[in-house]
């Protein structure tokens, strides 16, 4: 069950993207960290199956995804982009309830069952009161919650997050991802996460993979990934691992 | 959600109403005058041969010929826009109305109007060049495997470009036809016969039909291809099979009329800045506002001036954006 991505290889012209990178997940968070252009959004593409690798494999519950029709990839996996435009004058739940997609023929309407999953989704979000809403006057908090709310409504196992907090202030990004936890933990889901920030990866995530120029550098627990050399190394810049009791900070060392 | 049902429901009982209003002034209006009583002959049969052939061979085909060419740009122009998240799109994009206008000239210039062959082959030609026009954008803009919106975009003004040249180059060369090719490029639907509905009525009615099965794939799509794919889309095949059925809608469209501009473009913008931008309700919606549209159009277009008929694309322009910019200010639901 869960993902496995096999020796993926990915160029775009000359350029080397991804080169041999294998990964596994089953459960739990898993964080993709590393530095800009490590290839953590064409690695989260290619787990999607919105990007064929030129070589390797991606094994979805056991079998090739590219074996799966796109339907029933979606009704196992469910993703949140980074920030996009859907300029278009939709409410809240109108665009929650196309989570149900993958689960209908194409001109079937939805049921009063899909709509009160929908709402319970956008009030397990904690947007319960924008339901009605037209989606462009949402806060860049509030849209993303609507986006984990759509990605909930469509019961997959599997949920891949592109940066869900990026752009987001510290009251926002923590509970945004407090909420991917409790869903992760509640419901025994996979979260594969792209995060920029090291202490959040770090705090919120069971397994991280870091990433360096299109490879794997580590993969592990947190703690196993996340030191002083590996960091170093990984995002050439002196970074030092602060130690208050049971917690590690992670900060970069200020020069001059 | 229930005021706004409320208001779908107006907005549909206000086209029902008005459809039926234009098709009755369709009857009556006109360079012969119909009295009641004469329509009440006409209706039962005792009408003069003149009066009979008036309405029946005359104005029944123009005003439903005119039904569905709006209809079928109006319903064209709505997925089109959604396919190509741009509100700029329009039933003419993919280079289909330079197809159009590029074989009803060469059917002009090769063929004689007078004769019946003649005017077939304009209906003819211009919409197998339609068709052709489109597969030669569709078939350039297929990279990798893959359409995208940009490219398709690209090689429909390229291709454009190229058939326009083309017309101009006829036109030069033949320049004792040239105003007919102008007049044929302003789009009319005087030429209207059963021959002609009979041949695209079931093409509009089964590819309109086709559309609206798509628009819940086409709501979903408005979030752009990776999304879409997530949501369980397959936006490749979805987006060829849309293109097919607005390119074989178009290209009858404009094989009947001639090139009408403005109404793919115009009524899906209306209609969205009153219902929203969900295609489930969006679509028929467009198919009847833009068949009710032209249709008044034509009205106008006949009787507007003393003694001529002006082109009915001059009338959608004229009628059209004044109405479309006034209601596009008002701004009650943002496009």
């Amino acid at each position: 069950m869960g993902i496995e991505v096999k020796n993926i290889s990915f160029r775009i012209d000359d350029t080397q993207i991804l080169r041999d990178v294998s990964l596994k997940g089953e459960s739990g968070m898993l964080g993709l960290i590393g530095p800009n252009g490590a290839g953590k959004t064409t690695l989260l593409r290619v787990i999607s199956g919105y990007i064929k690798p030129d070589e390797g494999q991606v094994l979805l519950d056991n079998m090739p995804i590219s074996q799966i029709d796109i339907k029933t990839r979606a009704q196992k996996m469910a993703l949140v982009p980074q920030n996009y435009a859907l300029d278009y004058d939709f409410t809240v739940l109108e665009v929650v309830l196309m989570g149900r997609n993958p689960h209908k023929k194409s001109f079937e309407s939805d049921t009063p069952e899909d709509i009160a999953l929908a709402r319970d989704c956008i009030n397990r979000a904690g947007i319960g009161q924008l339901e009605s809403r037209s989606i462009m006057g949402l806060s860049g908090g509030e849209w993303q919650r609507m986006i984990i709310a759509r990605a909930l409504t469509q019961q997959s196992s599997i949920l891949l997050l592109d940066e869900p907090v990026s752009n987001l202030d510290i009251k926002h990004q923590v509970g945004i991802l407090n909420t991917v936890r409790e869903l992760v933990t509640g419901h025994g889901l996979l979260c594969v996460c792209v995060l920029h920030d090291l202490n959040l990866a770090y705090h919120y995530c069971d397994s991280i993979a870091l990433m360096k120029q299109g490879g794997m550098f580590a993969t592990g627990a947190p703690r196993a990934v996340v030191t002083k050399d590996t960091l170093e190394s990984v995002y050439e810049t002196e970074i030092n691992l602060l130690h208050t009791g049971e917690d590690t900070f992670i900060l970069p060392v200020m020069k001059g | 959600m229930l005021k706004q049902r409320t208001k779908n429901g107006w907005l549909l009982i206000a086209l029902i109403v008005g459809g039926i209003a234009a098709f009755v002034c369709a009857f009556f209006i006109g360079s012969s005058g119909v009295s009641i009583p004469e329509f009440l002959q006409i209706l039962n049969g005792t009408a003069s041969d003149t009066m009979q052939n008036i309405f029946l061979n005359i104005r029944l085909p123009r005003a439903i010929g005119a039904f569905f060419v709006g209809a079928a740009l109006a319903i064209s122009g709505c997925a089109l826009q959604g396919v190509f998240k741009n509100p700029m799109a329009d039933p003419f994009v993919l280079g289909i109305s330079s197809g159009a206008s590029l074989g009803a000239t060469l059917a002009m210039v090769f063929f004689s109007k007078t004769s019946l062959q003649g005017t077939g082959m304009i209906t003819a030609l211009s919409f197998v060049c339609a068709l052709g026009a489109m597969f030669m954008v569709y078939s350039i803009s297929h990279i990798r495997g893959k359409v995208s919106t940009f490219s398709l975009l690209l090689s429909g003004f390229a291709i454009s470009a190229l058939l326009t040249a083309l017309v101009y180059l006829l036109m030069l060369l033949n320049r004792d036809k040239m105003d007919q090719v102008v007049m044929w490029n302003m789009g009319s639907l005087s030429a209207m016969n059963w021959t002609k509905l009979y041949i695209a009525m079931p093409v509009i009615i089964v590819c309109s039909c086709l559309l609206m099965t798509y628009s819940k794939p086409l709501n979903i799509m408005l979030n752009g291809d990776e999304v879409s794919q997530s949501l369980g889309v397959d936006t490749h095949k979805t987006r060829r099979n849309l293109l097919i059925l607005t390119a074989l809608l178009t290209a009858t469209a404009v094989a009947i009329s001639g090139i009408i501009g403005f109404v793919g473009l115009m009524i899906p913008h209306l209609l969205r800045l009153v219902v929203g931008p969900d295609n489930k309700k969006l679509m028929p919606l467009c198919f009847a506002g833009g068949g009710v549209f032209l249709l008044a159009c034509d009205i106008v277009a006949r009787v507007v001036l003393k003694g001529q008929e002006l082109p009915v694309g001059i009338i959608t322009a004229i009628i059209g954006v004044p109405f479309f910019i006034f209601l596009l200010r008002r701004g009650r639901r943002t496009v």
